[in-house]
């Protein structure tokens, strides 16, 4: 498994910048958030773009505003984008709704099709831990929270008690293989 | 200078960041980045620093039209964007300084560019490029990139550890484990 970068610029219909807006702006965050249901995901982010340079130039104004998807994923990208609709459900069908050429949610490969016209080619892409799933890294960050704690407790504990306070907090946990 | 909102979750930042750039950096960035691709010493300093989550760079000509085509852009865009553990103005400091020629090759062809320091003008530079956040998301906010180094490494350390105990007494165990509390000492 290799985590993999997704970059698209997607075409909003005509006239539904606003309405898409209004609908990125209801989305929840953290738990809320549809991409909490995708598995899969360490970094997903979503933003309308409506020009290139600065403000006050006029002429730069795009044709048609954009919606900028990406994504941090566990590879493949192919994979992950099949099982973006139903995962997010009707939260994410309320975003791709107001995107020009969105074919539904359904058949998901249709769905991933249409996502991967307007995947962009990167010419540099920087990635930390790229061998490590989201299962690995939460996990990893959970244990890391877990062994400070129990340094701070060990402090009180006989061995006895050291080896079952261990055992408490670790006995249910699968330790990472990286 | 439209306000900006923070581009942010948790502890870890963002960027998107689509800045015009002068015809002749197009062929300049495509050389700067197949390098880049090529020879780690270009892109290992920004790997060392470990702050960076993900980021991609692209150079867009084209763009959809939302009818089926693609339309040609006024001038070449290079396309940014980036998760980061540090505040958009500490970032662009600190890589400002620690690679400061890199930068400047590769943001110098931006139309507009004010240089690489002080760090104000070429944050203001990017406020007037960058699109505001719409939805940002991810996994394990409260924890930076440094952070999720740290924790593998002790994950790695505590499956070691967890496969040499079983057999242990309880006192062998406790010496144990406080060889691994020192080992993992700096990571906690």
């Amino acid at each position: 498994m290799a985590v993999e970068m997704f970059a698209s610029l997607v075409p909003v219909r005509r006239d539904q910048e606003k309405g898409l807006r209004a609908v990125l702006d209801g989305l929840g965050t953290s738990d809320q958030s549809p991409f909490a249901a995708v598995p899969g995901t360490h970094v997903a982010r979503l933003a309308v773009i409506r020009r290139v340079g600065a403000a006050a130039a006029r002429d730069r104004r795009l044709h048609t505003a954009l919606l900028s998807f990406s994504a941090l994923v566990d590879g493949p990208v192919e994979d992950w984008l099949g099982s973006l609709p139903a995962a997010c459900g009707a939260a994410g069908d309320a975003v791709w709704n107001h995107c020009a050429g969105w074919p539904g949610p359904e058949p998901a490969d249709a769905f991933a099709r249409w996502l991967l016209d307007f995947r962009l080619p990167m010419h540099t892409c920087i990635i930390a831990h790229e061998k490590t799933s989201v299962g690995e890294v939460t996990t990893a960050i959970e244990q890391r929270k877990l062994l400070l704690r129990l340094a701070v407790a060990a402090r009180g504990l006989d061995d006895g008690e050291l080896r079952r306070a261990y055992n408490e907090a670790f006995g249910s946990l699968a330790t990472v293989a990286i | 200078m439209t306000p900006v909102e923070i581009d942010a979750v948790g502890r870890i930042y963002g960027l998107t960041w689509p800045t015009p750039i002068r015809h002749w950096g197009r062929p300049w960035l495509r050389m700067l980045f197949w390098a880049a691709r090529h020879v780690p010493l270009v892109s290992a300093p920004l790997r060392r620093m470990a702050m960076v989550r993900g980021a991609y760079w692209t150079i867009l000509t084209h763009v959809p039209d939302g009818e089926g085509h693609r339309r040609r852009l006024r001038r070449p865009v290079l396309f940014f964007e980036a998760s980061f553990d540090v505040d958009l103005y500490r970032y662009i400091e600190v890589f400002a300084e620690a690679i400061r020629w890199r930068f400047r090759f590769l943001w110098g062809s931006g139309v507009g560019y004010p240089g690489v320091l002080p760090a104000e003008g070429f944050l203001a530079w990017v406020h007037e490029n960058r699109a505001n956040p719409s939805h940002y998301w991810c996994a394990y906010p409260d924890s930076t990139t440094h952070m999720v180094g740290s924790a593998l490494r002790v994950a790695e350390q505590l499956s070691d550890f967890d496969a040499k105990v079983a057999a242990l007494d309880d006192k062998a165990f406790a010496a144990a484990f406080d060889r691994l509390l020192t080992a993992t000492a700096k990571e906690l």
